[in-house]
Parts: structure tokens; C-alpha cells; sequence
């Protein structure tokens, strides 16, 4: 299932300078590190310092900057603390102060009272902000994970998708034997960036492994080189394997695209019948490669249609003869 | 061996879209199926070769069946195509 987490303000300080090099350090409101930041983007403080408090929006770390810091300055001490205190009221998980400014007293105050850390940080505004949001970007993005293989073959993100005991894991153990990456087996973390980017990733327990029935568990960057997995990649195509179906209609032309939705974003998407004496890695990598050029622009189903289409055309208007002499040559070719 | 010829009347003629039509068709049948255009015959149940038949509209086209259901694969095989292949949208891309 898909969820949207959450980041605590303790886990912001924690993973901060691993991310983005942001460092941050907490002076005020410790008691309130279970807050949680709820959205990407950050807010700065600006005119709710003026009494626009209202503009406040729950969930957003606010920043604090050298216009905030000087304005504060500026207020009568007793009109600061009670500015703060109505900002504090909306559900603020925490401050960040930028440029290495030393906070006014009455913010650490405020911070200690409402319970709303306070952190610091020596990056400039414009750095911290494009650092916290790009931190935000990736732990907030919604994301899913999903049962099924992905790959990278040739470039392309493929995620292979399909019922248990279908064949997913030999398919794709016999695709990383000819050279292509395991990103992950089994279960893919798929995460959405920039609402229609997908990044596929491995839990990092699982990372590297595959499970193939009847050997177990084996690792395949130990098994085929530091070039045969990779920790993440663009979820591009996907490929759903299906028992083959006699009564089912599988595609024939390629001339429709189909789509697999995942986190809201339509992926192209082919459904391979599975059936025995068909080599599935094969075609999978035949797909993956019809898909670049599709991408490329080079659809090939419709280029041949299209000149068939012509063809008709050309024989509807001409003598037949003509036709059937242009059609002898063909042949022969 | 059970022949029957039939003409075309939809107005794309043998399209990619109608080749698939009527290979799906044909390929319901344990019966092989050939498709004869003037002194050209296809494999009824390959796609790309009825393409190669270029047949447009009005063109005859011989329905060639033979095997233990040959009778009911031409029979639906001849109804496909004077239904037009079952086009919804004559002049769509084909």
C-alpha cells in the first residue's frame, strides 16, 4: 500500500548532515522532538512576524533568516514573545535559524515554552533551504512498496511484476547473467520524486540478494561483480509476466500503449504470456529495448503500419498489376 | 478443403488492425488457414503476412481451410470480413 511518512524533527537532526552536509544543531525546545515535518516545502517566517500569523502552515519547518532576526530586533521586547507565541500556535515543528545568526533570546524562550525546537544552522539561507527541502523531497515522497524485480537493462529502470511462482527472480537472474544490474528482488521500494519521477530501491537488508527456488538465498554482487547491482534507479517500464491464456488476447501489433499506475504515475507497460519453450529473459530484453527506441521515437509498429496503410492506399488507386509486381520484389528481397 | 471467396468491404481494406482481427480469428481453429490474394497466398494466422496481401477495399480475397474444423473456420472467417472486421470507426488509423 501507498503512504505518505512523516520525518520527526529527531530523526531531521539525525539524518541531516548525512544527506545534504546541512549542518544543524538543536539550542531550544528538546521536549519537542517527536514533532513531525509533514511537508516538502519550507516556509519562511516573513510576515507572520507582522501579525499575519494565519499564513502559518501546519507541518512546514520554518526558517528564520536575517530579515526574521532583525525584525524581531526591531519589536518593543514585550510585543516579541507575544509574536512568537502566535506563530507557535499553529501546529510549527520546529525553527531553523540560518547563517550561523544567533537566535534572539525571546525565540529560544518561546521555543522552550511551546516545546518547538529550535535549530541552528551556519549554511546561508538560500543553501539551507535548497539542502532541508531537498532532504524533505526525498524522506516525505510518497511511497509503495512493490512486489515484483527491477532492473536496470540497458539504462532503462525495469520493473518486472507478476503472480508468486511466476518466474520473476530466474527471469531476472538470467538477465544480471547477461550483464545487466539488479536493483532489487522481491520487494522493490518504490518512491515518488517531483510527483511523476519513480526511484526503485532496495530495502537495505535485501539489498544485493535474491532468493531463486531450489538454491536459496545467494548474493549477486558477491556471485557476479560490484557491476551487477545497483542501489537505485528510474522506475521507466514494467514488465508483467501472466500465465498464458488461451482465451486472452495478447498483443500483436504493439500499437496500443498500455500503462501499469503506480503512486499515481502511469508507466509503460507491456504484459508478457508466459508459456513454456518462451525464453522470458529474452523477451524482456527485447521489450526493454523496443521501449528505448520507442522513447527515441523510433516506434516501430507504427512506422510498418503506417507504410502497410500506404500500401493499401497505393493499390486502391493504381492497377493491380503494379501492385502485385512492387509485392513480387518485396518478397524476393 | 473448404474455400470461400470473399470481398472486401471496409473502407481501410486489410489493415494492420483488421490483419489482427482476423488472425486472432483464425487462430481459434486447429484448421490451417490460408488467405489467397490474385496468385498470392499467406498464412492465414500470420499477421504480417496478410499485411503483405495489401488488400484494399473491394479487392477478393479466397479463404483456404483445411483440417477437421475447416468448414466452421471459413464460415467465421467469411462472416469477419463482410462484417468489415468489426471496425467501429471506419477511418481511424489503422
Amino acid at each position: 500500500m501507498a503512504y505518505t511518512p512523516s520525518l520527526t524533527i529527531g530523526a531531521l537532526l539525525a539524518r541531516g548532515s548525512g544527506f545534504a552536509g546541512l549542518e544543524l544543531r538543536l539550542v531550544a525546545g528538546e521536549h519537542g522532538l517527536e514533532r513531525r515535518v509533514l511537508h516538502p516545502a519550507i516556509q519562511k517566517t516573513g510576515l507572520s512576524l507582522a501579525g499575519m500569523a494565519d499564513f502559518v502552515h501546519a507541518g512546514r519547518v520554518l526558517i528564520f533568516g536575517d530579515s526574521e532576526v532583525q525584525y524581531l530586533s526591531s519589536l518593543p521586547p514585550s510585543a516579541r514573545r507575544r509574536t512568537l507565541d502566535a506563530i507557535f500556535q499553529h501546529d510549527v515543528p520546529c525553527v531553523l535559524v540560518t547563517n550561523g545568526l544567533e537566535p534572539p533570546a525571546e525565540l529560544l524562550d518561546a521555543g522552550q515554552a511551546s516545546n518547538v525546537p529550535i535549530l541552528l544552522t551556519s549554511a546561508t539561507t538560500a543553501a539551507a533551504i535548497t539542502k532541508i527541502t531537498a532532504l524533505l523531497d526525498d524522506r516525505l515522497a510518497p511511497r509503495e512498496v512493490v512486489h515484483g524485480v527491477l532492473l536496470d537493462i540497458l539504462g532503462l529502470g525495469t520493473l518486472i511484476v507478476g503472480d508468486s511462482g511466476i518466474g520473476k527472480s530466474e527471469c531476472a537472474l538470467d538477465l544480471v547473467v547477461s550483464g545487466h544490474r539488479l536493483v532489487a528482488d522481491d520487494a522493490v521500494e518504490v518512491r515518488r520524486r517531483a510527483e511523476s519521477v519513480l526511484i526503485g530501491s532496495c530495502p537495505e537488508l535485501t539489498r544485493h540478494h535474491m532468493e531463486i527456488r531450489g538454491i536459496g538465498l545467494i548474493n549477486i554482487r558477491d556471485m557476479f561483480g560490484v557491476a551487477s547491482t545497483r542501489r537505485s534507479k528510474r522506475v521507466e517500464f514494467v514488465v508483467q509476466l501472466e500465465r498464458w491464456d488461451p482465451g486472452h488476447d495478447y498483443e500483436r501489433l504493439g500499437l496500443d500503449d498500455a500503462f501499469y499506475e503506480l503512486l499515481g504515475v502511469a508507466i509503460p507497460m507491456v504484459r508478457m504470456p508466459v508459456a513454456p519453450g518462451r525464453n522470458l529473459a529474452v523477451l524482456v530484453e527485447v521489450a526493454a529495448r523496443n521501449q528505448l527506441l520507442r522513447v527515441r521515437g523510433q516506434h516501430a509498429a507504427r512506422a510498418l503500419v503506417a507504410r502497410a496503410d500506404r500500401r493499401i492506399l497505393d493499390a486502391e488507386a493504381g492497377p493491380l498489376h503494379e501492385d502485385d509486381e512492387d509485392d513480387e520484389q518485396d518478397l524476393e528481397r | 478443403m473448404t474455400t470461400r471467396a470473399v470481398t472486401i468491404v471496409n473502407p481501410l481494406g486489410m489493415h494492420a488492425r483488421a490483419a489482427a482481427r482476423f488472425v486472432r480469428t483464425a487462430a481459434a481453429y486447429a484448421s490451417t488457414i490460408h488467405v489467397a490474394r490474385g496468385r498470392r497466398q499467406m498464412d492465414g494466422k500470420s499477421i504480417m503476412g496478410l499485411l503483405l496481401l495489401s488488400a484494399p477495399r473491394g479487392t477478393e480475397i479466397v479463404i483456404v481451410a483445411e483440417g477437421p474444423d475447416e468448414a466452421a473456420a471459413v464460415e467465421a472467417l467469411a462472416q469477419l470480413v463482410a462484417r468489415g472486421f468489426d471496425e467501429e470507426t471506419p477511418g481511424a488509423e489503422g
